[in-house]
């Protein structure tokens, strides 16, 4: 088992939205957000697809919206994934998260400001092996590559 | 035993398991997972010491993507399609250092090289064995020794993929960390406390080494820290303050000691200089020398260290002659062939005493090294000229006594004199320590480098086969920063 521990940035407005988290298609998390920090952790086995749902959004009323700017909003937004206690570099976070908002086409973003569901899928058998293959090292002689 | 650790004591368990990490250029064995072990063993602590390593660069050498999977771990250079060799050198060290099922796991890094494998190890480490505590020490824990910075173990620690850090010397330091005390200066901590007498400390055990698996066998010996010079551009002195020195009794009798446990007779000081104390280093020589005259040749000593040059008066004729009895090789700290340079840079001796050590070493057969920075930050570019002409003026020594010649290209170090003085030098700093620019001299970087490839091909003479690709990957690494950035 590998541990997998998201971190996320929640935007509230007529409180939060609610998230559920699948490791193939199996619930590893969920809750009832409280506040605008959220750091989930759970054991997952490689190879898995992440699965993120959002929900709990009302497009109509959960929005703030003064003199065109967003003033308040309810939203999700995953920020960073460690893996094996390693993070995710965020260019390759970005464009590994594929969201599917409700009724609307997919689009690669780790901001979910709708609800809907986001898919990353970490296809490989260890989680040092996915690192190797698809994360991007940084060099630690120049800490601005790090996440 | 271990108090470092609230899991219950398994005597199944080793305490600690110390490991040299690679990737470190060298063929030669890497003493601090040897000195470890016996520190600790002397209190009573199980443990094994392994050099890691020479196994993966055994493992690598005849692999047909050796230079990209050094590339990969030394310069971070990406390589996906590299992954499943990587992945498999990593479980192989991996599964080397769990095979002994340890307590806790003691990785030293001997320069920074290391940490790029240092973090990938950590990584499957912690996966397979989130018990096992880490601590993590070393000269490489830092970019740079004399450096400020501790990003690396900062980082590692923040990821909780290492549980403690050790920095400067580590022979008390491990000790009071498995007794429990964290607050021994030097344990996750930059401020660290000196050693003031190497004598208190056993001999090295290699115990766990297989010297078979070294091009040539020979066994590391310390036999002192820091040094009594204070040049300017070095941060060996900035790191060690103070300069510390083992009796000639003391280094002799882990000579013979080691001579005794595993039939070696070939030694490699790890210090900055052999002869900084030289009531020490003569008693020393006489000694091997005196052992040396009852044994057949294959039988005697021989051994090989840094080496400061110093005026007639103080080296006479008599100590180069102790020098070929006890089959010394020196390597001999010139730096440059400029006496102003020299002078500047905090090495004041003169060019007549260069070619006195030449003349002695080639009369009395002692093979030497000559160790030159070049580009200094007030050599000018007839200093540049008199240098090319200097080499070119003695390659009667060429192969004859001085069998390599390094060259490596003057960089600013972090935390030395020269960077602290770089407003009165008129030094303009770039990102890297090899790129600098003098105001007053307008000599670029890039012109440096040329200036080191026209010095390489004056002193191919002087290179014996080995070194005739002129530089180690470091010095090619230093090159490639510098023509990049220009």
């Amino acid at each position: 088992m590998t541990e997998l521990k998201l971190v996320f940035k929640c935007g509230e407005c007529n409180g939060y939205m609610s998230l559920e988290c699948y490791s193939n298609d199996t619930l590893i998390f969920d809750t009832e957000i409280k506040n605008s920090d959220l750091t989930v952790t759970a054991l997952v086995d490689f190879p898995f697809d992440l699965k993120i749902k959002v929900s709990g959004k009302n497009p109509n009323t959960d929005t703030l919206v003064e003199d065109g700017k967003i003033v308040k909003d309810k939203y999700i937004e995953l920020k960073q994934i460690y893996l094996a206690r390693y993070p995710v570099n965020v260019s390759v976070l970005h464009r590994l998260c594929q969201f599917i908002p409700d009724s609307k086409p997919i689009e690669p973003t780790t901001f979910f400001y709708c609800n809907g569901q986001a898919l990353l899928k970490f296809q490989s058998s260890d989680a040092l092996k996915w690192h190797l293959m698809y994360n991007k090292y940084y060099d630690l002689r120049q800490k601005d590559n790090l996440c | 035993m271990l108090q470092c650790s609230n899991r219950p004591i398994n005597t199944n368990m080793i305490d600690i398991v110390f490991v040299a990490v690679p990737y470190i250029e060298t063929r030669e064995p890497i003493m601090s997972p040897a000195l470890l072990k016996a520190v600790v063993e002397k209190h009573g602590y199980s443990s094994v010491g392994l050099d890691l390593n020479i196994e993966f660069v055994n493992r690598i050498e005849d692999h047909p993507k050796k230079k990209d999977i050094i590339n990969f771990f030394e310069f971070a250079e990406e390589k996906p399609e590299l992954s499943d060799e990587i992945f498999d050198l990593i479980n192989f060290i991996s599964d080397r250092i769990l095979s002994y099922n340890p307590q806790v796991i003691g990785l030293s890094l001997l320069t920074y090289n290391s940490q790029l494998f240092t973090l990938w190890l950590l990584v499957k480490l912690k996966m397979v064995a989130p018990h096992i505590k880490i601590i993590i020490g070393g000269s490489g824990i830092k970019d740079f020794i004399a450096s400020s910075s501790n990003a690396f173990c900062d980082e590692m620690k923040s990821l909780n993929l290492i549980d403690h850090y050790i920095t400067g010397d580590g022979e008390i330091a491990v000790v009071e960390f498995l007794k429990g005390n964290f607050e021994y200066p030097g344990i996750n901590s930059l401020t660290w406390q000196e050693i003031r007498n190497l004598d208190d400390f056993p001999f090295p055990d290699y115990a766990d080494y297989d010297f078979d698996y070294y091009d040539v066998q020979k066994i590391p010996i310390t036999d002192s820290r820091g040094c009594v010079r204070s040049c300017k551009f070095c941060d060996i002195i900035e790191h060690w303050k103070k300069y510390v020195y083992r009796s000639a009794e003391s280094v002799f009798a882990e000579m013979l000691c080691q001579i005794d446990r595993y039939k070696i007779t070939n030694f490699t000081m790890r210090n900055s200089l052999t002869n900084g104390n030289m009531k020490e280093f003569r008693k020393l020589l006489s000694l091997i020398g005196e052992y040396n005259k009852h044994k057949l040749y294959h039988e005697q000593i021989r051994w090989q260290g840094y080496f400061i040059v110093r005026e007639k008066n103080q080296h006479p004729e008599e100590i180069f002659q102790q020098i070929q009895k006890s089959n010394g090789t020196l390597m001999l700290g010139v730096e440059s062939v400029i006496e102003h340079v020299r002078h500047e840079m905090g090495k004041k001796f003169s060019n007549a005493s260069i070619d006195y050590h030449l003349e002695m070493t080639q009369k009395y057969k002692v093979p030497i090294s000559l160790l030159i920075m070049t580009g200094n930050p007030t050599e000018t570019r007839e200093d540049y000229r008199f240098t090319k002409q200097w080499f070119r003026e003695r390659y009667q020594y060429a192969g004859n006594s001085v069998y390599k010649v390094h060259l490596s290209i003057s960089s600013i170090l972090p935390g030395t004199e020269w960077e602290r003085t770089q407003d009165q030098l008129n030094l303009q700093l770039g990102k890297y320590p090899a790129i600098w620019m003098n105001q007053d001299l307008k000599i670029t970087s890039q012109e440096r480098v040329d200036y080191w490839k026209e010095l390489m091909e004056i002193c191919v003479p002087y290179q014996n086969e080995t070194s005739l690709a002129g530089s180690s990957k470091w010095q090619n690494s230093t090159i490639s920063v510098i023509e990049n950035v220009h």
